[in-house]
């Protein structure tokens, strides 16, 4: 299961996803998280993931309460390594 | 500590030189923890006995704690100043993404002293730092358009702050907040006075880094823990759903909810402003802190017609919460929700802190009612209970101060009742208007004597709820209970840890979490460090004037019935005099030299 950024409205912008992503590989801190959850222009109006393609057994989404993230069937290549090797993000969009 | 903690790291910034050294203080952090621990040590290194706290040297401190940035709700930043509302200790905590991003920006603490000669802000990303012009912003109308403009100005965006003042903090308005990511604050105590005085608009952090651990698999399984704990704890679903808001109806049906300026402590319309109403009618939002789960920030969307356009409309996104409620609301006897919030919006956008302002506004209704100020001194106001736009048109001229009247309601209750009278009704505790609890002893007494004057340091309402009669109601009893909730809340303020989760982090919990940095204190060894930070604010206050021998003490709060427990002028006396010999059991330590 990969991740799916389904419904970025019930983000409430904890930021939980990016420190889990860290831990995932065994860090504590943001140093070399592969999402990032940042405002639209202000707290008021909600946010924005900027994330991976996407691991497999997302741990970002594991720890999304809200359900904004998500893990999905299909993916692309594990992230952290496309990050770290060559710094490639995509901005997700929702999955249909 | 581990030795590569950026923790240790304290920025020093002057904004008289406009000039920052970084120092390393391992001794500061090892002994004290961080946060509130560290934060009292430099107030007392660096804020010299006796000066004006609206003068370049009262120096603001901000600190975080070892657990930042590592595990959950450890996201609070505590600012420690002298308070230009009470001449005391000033202390305030706030959340939002400051605390994460000083931790990231490679910080344990930041200390600015000085005061500038032209507007600025402060930007600080990681280890550059930029002293910017912000004369362009000085004056602004509102607050949130010169958060906008820095917002497009600086690098950062999701891994920063921005601490700003509004007009009430350059006016030197005593009780001027500093508000943090839109809808935090630093609200107690007037830190934006404080920002105020040094012509300091804001100041911006970010940073990412890697933090240091010790041990990867005990972090992962403390981290587990800590997180289920927290997202399945039922206080935390009750924070979620309704937020503090709601605690309206609980406390209005306990009859503790402080109304119309405590003539009451009932309101016969919290039904219309309860968290239940805010969140079926208004609930557009919810926000969280910085690595925290729990997402307690209720944000009310709000939709306004403009008066001259049809089918023009507005919508402002306002947070609200029970503090907001209790002292804009009952307090002033506004049950008119669409008003209760224009009232909020309108203080948050001047930056004031919400629950001063309406316990002065209240004063001020009584002290109309009752002829001792007219409308010579109201310039034509007629303050009425529920009166909101009265309320709003006179917060406006707080701000601008046009008369003597103003101007002492800038200053806080105690100025006001000092020149105009009303003080039996002038509801301050150490200088500090009171919080929204008229629950029974622990509560009033809780807020005379602790650190900060208000409800955050002891929870007072919360022993009056769940006391056993027999143990607590007596003095000796209730001041036993605040102190020990005060000296334990010491701990979690110096790991930065949200209140919200001290049911989650206990002692032994407490102890994993700082093993994974290497602090290796035993269980004895944190309620001793507890006990000494709280010695150490009373020794800052003691220094700085304050004695538990003349409390100033409002008659009002014994003539309104209690729902539980009795109070008078004798059990006070009592009370003050058990913390007293507390406080002073051990010499209290001399000054720390540098
Ligand atoms: S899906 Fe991407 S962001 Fe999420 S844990 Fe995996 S690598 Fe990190
Ligand atoms: S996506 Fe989920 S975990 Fe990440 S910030 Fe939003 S709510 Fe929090
Ligand atoms: S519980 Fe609320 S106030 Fe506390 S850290 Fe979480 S979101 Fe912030």
């Amino acid at each position: 299961m990969r991740l799916v950024v389904a419904d970025m409205e019930k983000c409430i912008g904890c930021q939980s996803c990016m420190s889990a992503c860290a831990r995932r590989q065994g860090e504590a801190g943001l140093a070399n998280t592969c999402i990032g959850v940042k405002s639209v222009g202000g707290m008021a109006r909600g946010f924005i993931a900027v994330v991976c393609i996407a691991c497999d057994a997302p741990s970002c989404a594991k720890v999304c309460l809200t359900n904004a993230l998500s893990p999905r069937e299909k993916g692309g290549e594990c992230v952290s390594v496309l990050l770290t090797v060559s710094g490639v993000v995509t901005v997700a969009m929702p999955v249909l | 500590m581990l030795k590569h903690d950026p923790l240790a790291n304290v920025l020093y910034l002057d904004l008289s030189k406009k000039s920052f050294r970084i120092e390393q203080r391992h001794d500061l952090f090892e002994r004290h923890m961080g946060g509130a621990g560290a934060a009292i040590q430099l107030l007392h290194e660096e804020c010299p006995e006796g000066c004006d706290a609206l003068s370049p040297e009262n120096p603001i401190v901000f600190a975080v704690g070892p657990l930042t940035g590592l595990f959950p709700l450890a996201s609070k930043t505590v600012a420690m100043f002298k308070s230009p509302h009470t001449g005391n200790l000033g202390e305030s905590h706030c959340d939002g993404r400051s605390a994460i991003a000083i931790r990231m920006a490679g910080y344990g603490a930041i200390v600015i002293k000085g005061a500038s000669d032209i507007p600025l802000y402060i930007a600080i990303h990681g280890n550059q730092i930029y002293f910017r012009d912000a004369s362009s912003l000085w004056k602004m109308k509102s607050g949130f358009t010169a958060g906008r403009i820095i917002r497009e100005n600086e690098p950062g965006a999701g891994l920063r702050t921005i601490m700003r003042i509004g007009r009430a903090g350059e006016e030197l308005v005593s009780y001027a907040c500093v508000t943090t990511e839109t809808y935090r604050h630093f609200g107690r105590l007037g830190l934006g006075a404080v920002f105020g005085s040094k012509r300091l608009k804001a100041v911006v952090v970010s940073g990412k880094r890697s933090l240091p651990i010790n041990d990867k698999r005990l972090y992962r399984k403390v981290y587990d823990e800590i997180y289920h704990a927290a997202v399945n704890s039922p206080a935390m679903k009750k924070y979620h759903n309704l937020g503090t808001a709601g605690n309206v109806l609980s406390l209005n049906e306990f009859g503790g909810l402080p109304t119309r300026n405590l003539k009451q402590a009932k309101f016969e319309k919290a039904l219309e402003i309860s968290g239940e109403a805010f969140a079926k009618q208004y609930l557009g939002r919810r926000l969280s802190c910085s690595h925290c789960p729990v997402g307690c920030i209720h944000i009310a969307a709000l939709r306004e017609s403009y008066e001259d356009e049809s089918y023009f409309y507005k919508t402002s996104m306002i947070s609200y919460d029970y503090e907001l409620i209790y002292a804009l609301g009952s307090m002033l006897g506004v049950s008119d929700i669409e008003g209760l919030l224009k009232l909020m919006d309108r203080i948050e956008v001047l930056g004031l802190d919400a629950i001063s302002t309406g316990v002065i506004l209240a004063w001020a209704t009584e002290a109309q009612e009752r002829g001792i100020i007219s409308k010579k001194e109201t310039i034509e106001i007629e303050f009425s209970w529920g009166n909101y736009t009265a309320y709003m048109n006179a917060v406006q001229l707080i701000i601008e101060q046009p008369n003597e009247f103003y101007k002492r309601l800038a200053k806080g209750v105690v100025h006001a009742a000092c020149v105009y009278g009303g003080e039996d009704y002038a509801l301050a505790f150490g200088g500090n208007e009171m919080p929204g609890y008229h629950t029974g002893p622990g509560a009033h007494i809780g807020a005379l004597i602790d650190a900060r004057h208000s409800h955050l340091d002891n929870a007072g309402y919360s022993i009056d709820q769940t006391a056993s009669a027999e143990r607590h109601f007596t003095p000796e009893g209730v001041a036993e209970a605040l102190l020990a909730e005060e000296r334990w809340r010491q701990v979690l303020s110096s790991l930065v840890v949200c209140f919200f989760a001290r049911g989650v982090y206990r002692p032994d919990i407490v102890l994993r979490t700082l093993q994974v940095s290497d602090f290796n204190f035993s269980i004895d060894d944190i309620h001793r460090i507890g006990d000494e930070i709280h010695r150490e604010k009373y020794r800052f206050k003691i220094r700085e004037g304050f004695s538990l021998d003349n409390l100033r003490v409002p008659k009002r709060i014994f003539e309104t019935p209690l729902p539980v427990g009795k109070l008078d002028e004798e059990f006070i006396h009592k009370a003050a005099l058990y913390v007293k010999a507390e406080v002073l059991k051990h010499p209290l330590r001399p000054k720390v030299s540098n």
